[in-house]
Order: C-alpha cells, then structure tokens, then sequence
C-alpha cells in the first residue's frame, strides 16, 4: 500500500510535547521524542473493512487554516481505530492513534445518505484526534473568516463569505456565539468528546459543506484540503523548480517548464493561480500537468517531460486584466512558485454568433451537460448580448437517441438530441463529441414516439456559452419554428433547412448519420445576421417559440427517462 | 453586430512581469541551466512539440464558481408573523438577505430565533431547551454553487417539499437538503440526547422541512444573477 510522505518536516512535535501531564495517556511513542516525517496515506484508502472512500485529490476548500490551533494532528478513522467500536481493540489513547500516517475516513461506513460517496450513503467528514489524547486542551480555529451560524450542544458551524460552511463537532468550552464575526485562524472551542451525552473519543469531527452543482448544500470530501493546509501551517514546503517563458505566452496559451523535486523524472503537478496567491480562497487555481517532451530540458534536468502549455480560460478572455501566478507542487509541502511568474494578460473574447439566446437556469444544467463555466463559457458586453433575442430555455440535460425504427445500422443510424418541443439532428460523431453527448450509446427511443415530435434545426457543431457581466448563461442557438398544436407551424421554413423542417417525417425514414442537410453547418447564421433573418424566416416578433403537446410529450417521455437512469 | 465593444481600449495582450516591475515581452526567461537563451537554442525548436498538442485545460481547486438564478416567491406567500417574532436584528438580515429566507413555523415554539446573512448566504439557528432535551435547528440557504467537472449530478432519493431530497444523519445530527427558489437549502437538526424527540426518527426533519416558512429576503435583482464569478 502506498503512502505519500513528507521528509520536510520541520520541528513541529518538539513543541508540542512539553506538556506531561494530562487528563489522557500520553502516546509513548513516534512523535514524543523526535521529529516524525509527516506521512499520510492516500485519499480514498480507507482502513480495511471499514468502507469505499472517495479516491479524490481535488482540494475542495482551498486557502484553507487547519482547523487545529497546534499540531501535531492525527486524522484518522474512531469507530475502526484503536479503542473504536470497530477497531483492533485497545483504547483510544493508544499510541498507534497518535502517529502518522493520516488516513482518510470520509465515506467510511454509514447508513445515511452521501451523495458524493461511491455507495450513496457514509461518513460526512473527517476524524481528526488532537496532539495528544487529553480532553479540553487543544483549541480549535475558524479555518476561515466567516460567521458562527450555530452552536449546537456539541457543533459549532463557521459560515465562510463564499457560503461554504465549516462544521466542528464533539468540542467544549466555546468562546464563540451565534452570529459573531470570525477571523481566520480565531480560536473557536476546545477538542472534547461532547456527544450530547454519550461521550465520544477525543477528536474532532470536521466538516466542509458546500454548494455542489448537481446535489446542493452536501458534505464535501475533506481530506486533501486537511493534508495540503497541515502543510502550510508547519511551512513544510515543497521541492521543485520551473518557469514561466512569458515571451512565448501569448492569449492562447501560458507556457514554461516545472520539475518536482520529490519525483525528478515524473510530471509535476502546476498550480495556476488566476488573480491571487495559490492560498487565496478568493483565487481561480487550476491544476495541470508539466509532462510534454522538451528536448531542450533534458540535459539540463536529466529528463525531459517536463513542459507546460495551459489554455488561458475563455471566462477570462473578457478584457480585463488578469494576472496569473505559477507554482510547483511537490508532494512534500506548499507550492512553490516558479521563475518569472507572474504572468498578466488582458485578452479578446471570441466574436459572439448571430442566433437567439437560451438562458441556462441552473448549476445544475451546467453539471448535467459537462459544461466549464471556466473554459466554455465567453464574456460579451452588455449590448451585444442585449441584440440577440431570447429564445427558450436550454434543455435541463442531454438526451440523445435514436429510433427503433430506423433501418440503419447501430453505429450510423441517425442521433437526435431531444429538445424540448423538438428533436434535433447530430449530424457527425464530431459533433456530438463537441456537446459531450454520447454518441456511442444513444437511448433507443420508439419510433412511434420519436415520428411525433418536430424536427428542429441541426444541432450546431460546437456549442457556445456567453455571460456578461449581469452574469445569466446563455447558449447561443438556432431560432426554431413555433408549434401550432404541438407541430411544427406549416408556414415557416427556417433558412438553410431544406429536408427536415416543415415536415414530421424524420426519423425511420431519414438515412442513417445523414440527418439534416448534411452541409455540417448545423443552421449557423450567417455573421452580421439581424433578429430578422436568424433561423426562421415566418418569424419577426422576437417571442419565444411556443409549447405545445409535443414539449410535455417529450417532458413525460424524458422525465421516465431521467428516473430511471437514477 | 457580435463584436464585443467596451469602452476600455483592448490590447490583444498584455505581458507584466508584475514581480520586476517591468514589460515582460521582450525579456528572455531564464534558462534552466541559468544561461541565457540564443536565436538558435533547442528551446526554440521544441515550440513545434508543444504546438502539436492542444494547450491544456487545468482542473480547478475549490470548484468553478457559479451563482444560481434565484427564483423568489410570491410576496404573499410570506410569513409576516414568523418574521416579526425575530429580533431586529434578524429581521434586518432577512431584509439583506440574498436568497429567500426560510424558517420554522412558529409552532416550533424555539426559545431563541436568528437569521444571519453573507453575501452568497442565508442562515437561521434557533434552539429550544426543556428539562428532557435541547433542539436546535439550522436553515442554511446558498445562492453560490461550484462546479466539478467530473461530478456526476444525482436526483435525490427523497422528496421534500415537493422537491428531490438528500436526508442524511452526521454524527447524529440529521440533515436534509434540497433545491428550492433555485437556491441550495439545507435543514439540521440536533438533540441532546442525540436521539431525543425529535431526533428519534426521520420523520422528525422531514416534518420540519415541509413546515419551514417564507420570511422575506432582498428580493430580486435583474443585473445580479446566476453570476459565473469573475
């Protein structure tokens, strides 16, 4: 089993020992007497038989204070540790509680629902035991600035500004109220085994509880946002060099080197951190890998994959002037940032295409169709978006199928995306890639069914994403022509259609992976392209396509589906 | 007519050296090997190995940041006597409050009641204490969500207010969450004892999330929503 290990590690243990005596047993050994190398077992390797854990390296609350005053710290699992209800036997001051390595415990097995745990249901945060295995004597602090949004007979929650919220559980003697202002790092209560009642073992239980697109206000993985602060609060840091080539950075792309100190032939791992430092929980960071061939590097590092090239992000692409900064992670403590960085860019967004605007209500749409509100979505002044008018809302997730009616064979009969009211062709495995559908297992939908709905225009071959600085997302679209009962309005004929549109006789009769015109331009209007002439020539109202029978025939249909993909 | 316009002259790009207070382009990086570059360094000819893979995108720590579309309720379907039983002071946090307040009913008789608010949040805490228990409850409402590519959407497997729910129970404080008014809410619920009334059964929080109440919030602001964070 691996581990990873942290050889940096400064006198921390020293400090903490001068305390003899105590309510708790000493550990007698590891930590009491020398230095120890922090150590740490991966995240998502639970002790055995306690349960699946989430093998997930994402820091999810970045800049992040540990939420000890002092270490050491201990994060392991109580209920399958020394002393647990579960555990080897022993007791909970036992000394094997009290040393390195960490091990993750979040996702360990529980009844209760964990929608970010492999089994659906688990452990909602981290077990942490405290320097030494005393009761009342370690003091915990905010791991951010934030308000104390409760205090309950064994919780106290930190709200952060962002809204993502700190629990601590099992702690005594408060020095915290309901409502007061915290600052980062102030102490907030004492490590206790408060459990309303029925004490617990010594520690504290933290959580991170954030607002994830797709699920809501849930308990987030927390182990590596523990990990990567424990080294920032013992100035463990970590080993490596690089750089930033700022002469060949450009609009397109940021580009340098980085070597870790820790794994010299390995990529290291780049943080780019977009206006803040790496710790900044104010900051956009990114993490990529230095591992593209550079000859030039190899004498010098005595290997050679350790270059760089990042896209700068179409979100930032919106003329303002953005600065970014670039640092190495070495697995044995902070960042260390690169030569030559910073790197400040004011760059050009992409032109905006003519089409009608469809407003993207939720995270959630952009979760469920594996959009980067980052990378895909573009920046457009306020009057530019003002000009495109609005049409329906974009679809909630993406269903692509194909008949059972249709003759073809599997991998060329004709993919259609689902929109509410329409179905749309995708004309080539090229484009669905484009829009994240997958084209290698469309649902198989009743010909019957799928005859009935109105054909819309060809998907366009790259999706769009826009926002201005008002902040609602837009897809930008074809205009599609209204329904009259659930059909498609006899009189209109959208511009560059010529096969589909009009008719309801897609689908069985249509050749397979042909769908549309076949002129690959998905119904792109033409630049410069007024609200007149976008999409659907018998149109000039601006108003919204309208509903119809088809839209809550598709609604049902899609909804059965939904259900039971869940 | 898509051409971005913006008062702001816009440089196609801008290179700092912010760290030495000076234009960067035109300067020579340093080399790794601390000698400076020439016209016919290698490095100059591996541009065609970096040119033949796309630039990378980078995962982003801590999530993309994007601010949900709040939806808000009917004015009349506020409770205006649930709102006038909390302090001033929570009733100026409910007036400032980004997305819409919910609280417990009044029934819920709580010896103490408090709203706080942030910029991207809401919160309620009120707690009852008797001889047998003490009760307290959280409401906690987000208007700021993040985005992990790679995180796969789940409907949840309750209902709750006639929304998909998660319920779950931490550390025997019981939690429900779900998606209301476009806004992330979650519901908590804790005793001490850990499994007094009523924290002795699911049904306890279910009860207590269909009884929350409406108490206002700043209301809706048209150039301010479902903001992907600059």
């Amino acid at each position: 089993m691996s581990r990873t290990s942290t050889w940096a590690w400064a006198a921390v243990a020293a400090t903490v020992m001068g305390m003899g005596a105590g309510l708790g047993l000493a550990p007698t050994t590891g930590w009491a007497g020398e230095p120890e190398p922090f150590e740490y077992m991966p995240p998502g390797t639970l002790v055995a038989g306690s349960g699946q854990g989430r093998v997930d390296d994402t820091v999810y609350a970045p800049g992040m204070r540990f939420p000890t005053e002092e270490g050491p710290a201990f994060a392991n699992s109580q209920v399958w540790g020394n002393g647990g209800g579960q555990g080897p036997g022993g007791g909970q001051c036992d000394a094997v509680n009290y040393d390195y390595p960490w091990w993750d415990n979040y996702c360990e097995t529980r009844s209760w629902d964990m929608p970010m745990c492999p089994a659906g249901i688990g452990h909602q945060g981290q077990d942490i035991r405290p320097a030494t295995c005393q009761n009342a004597v370690h003091w915990t602090v905010a791991a951010d600035a934030g308000t104390v949004t409760n205090i309950g007979s064994y919780s106290v929650y930190v709200t952060a500004a962002d809204g993502t919220r700190y629990d601590y559980l099992h702690g005594a003697n408060q020095i915290v109220g309901v409502g007061q202002a915290l600052d980062r790092a102030e102490r907030i209560n004492r490590v206790s085994n408060a459990f309303g009642g029925t004490p617990t073992t010594y520690h504290l239980h933290f959580n991170i509880r954030k607002d994830v697109a797709g699920f809501g206000n849930v308990y987030a993985p927390t182990y590596m946002s523990l990990v990567t602060s424990y080294q920032e609060l013992f100035g463990l840091v970590g080993n490596g060099q690089g750089a930033v080539e700022l002469d060949s950075s450009s609009c397109e792309a940021m580009i340098g080197w980085a070597q870790s100190g820790d794994d010299p032939e390995g990529a290291a791992t780049v943080l780019i951190a977009f206006d803040g430092e790496q710790d900044d929980p104010n900051a956009t960071v990114i993490e990529i890998l230095a591992d593209r061939p550079r000859p030039d590097l190899c004498d010098v590092l005595g290997s050679c994959d350790h270059g760089f090239e990042a896209e700068i992000p179409l979100r930032l692409r919106d003329t303002a002037l953005h600065e970014a900064r670039f640092y190495v992670v070495g697995q044995n403590g902070t960042p260390v940032e690169l030569d030559d960085s910073p790197f400040s860019f004011m760059c050009e967004p992409p032109p905006v295409p003519a089409g009608v605007r469809r407003e993207l209500e939720s995270p959630e749409v952009m979760v469920a169709w594996a959009f980067s509100p980052l990378y895909q979505v573009a920046w457009a002044p306020a009057d530019v978006l003002a000009g495109l008018p609005q049409g329906n809302v974009f679809p909630e997730y993406p269903v692509l199928v194909v008949s059972d009616g249709d003759p073809a064979p599997a991998e060329t009969k004709t993919r259609w995306l689902m929109d509410p009211g329409y179905k749309r062709a995708v004309a080539s495995e090229e484009i669905a890639t484009a829009w994240g559908l997958p084209w290698s297992e469309p649902e198989t939908w009743p010909a019957e069914v799928l005859d009935g709905v109105p054909s819309g225009t060809p998907l366009r071959p790259e999706p769009f994403l826009v926002t201005g600085d008002e902040g609602v997302v837009y897809a930008i679209d074809d205009e599609q022509c209204p329904l009259v009962d659930g059909q498609l309005d006899p009189s209109c004929e959208p511009e560059g259609e010529d096969d589909t549109a009009g008719e309801d006789t897609a689908g069985d009769d249509l050749p397979g992976g042909t769908a549309g015109d076949g002129d690959g331009t998905g119904g792109v209007p033409a630049p410069g392209a007024t609200d007149d002439d976008e999409g659907c020539a018998c149109r000039s109202d601006g108003s919204r396509p309208g509903g119809g029978v088809g839209w809550w025939l598709l609604a049902l249909v899609a909804a059965g589906l939904r259900r039971r993909r869940a | 007519m898509s051409e971005p316009r913006r008062a702001l002259p816009v440089v196609s790009v801008v290179v700092l050296a912010i760290a030495s207070g000076g234009l960067a382009c035109g300067t020579t990086p340093p080399d790794p090997s601390g000698q400076p570059r020439s016209a016919s360094d290698p490095l100059d000819d591996a541009a065609g190995d970096l040119v033949a893979r796309p630039p990378s995108r980078g995962k982003v720590r801590g999530g993309e940041r994007m601010r949900r579309t709040v939806t808000w309720p009917e004015a009349d379907t506020r409770s205006v006597e649930a709102y006038e039983s909390l302090d001033a002071r929570s009733r100026e946090a409910v007036d400032l409050a980004p997305v819409p307040v919910l609280v417990p009913a009044l029934a819920e008789a709580l010896d103490e009641r408090k709203v706080m608010q942030g910029p991207e949040w809401a919160a309620f805490w009120g707690r009852r204490e008797t001889a047998e228990s003490t009760v307290t409850i959280t409401v906690n409402a987000s208007r700021m969500a993040r985005v992990y590519p790679g995180v796969t959407p789940k409907p949840g497997p309750h209902t709750l207010r006639g929304k998909e729910a998660f319920v779950s129970r931490n550390e025997g404080i019981w939690s429900a969450t779900w998606i209301e008014h476009g806004v992330a809410y979650d519901l908590g619920l804790e005793c001490a004892p850990v499994d007094a009334p009523p924290c002795d059964d699911q049904a306890g929080v279910e009860a207590l999330a269909e009884g929350l109440v409406y108490v206002g919030g700043r209301g809706p602001e048209p150039k301010q929503e479902q903001e992907v964070e600059r």
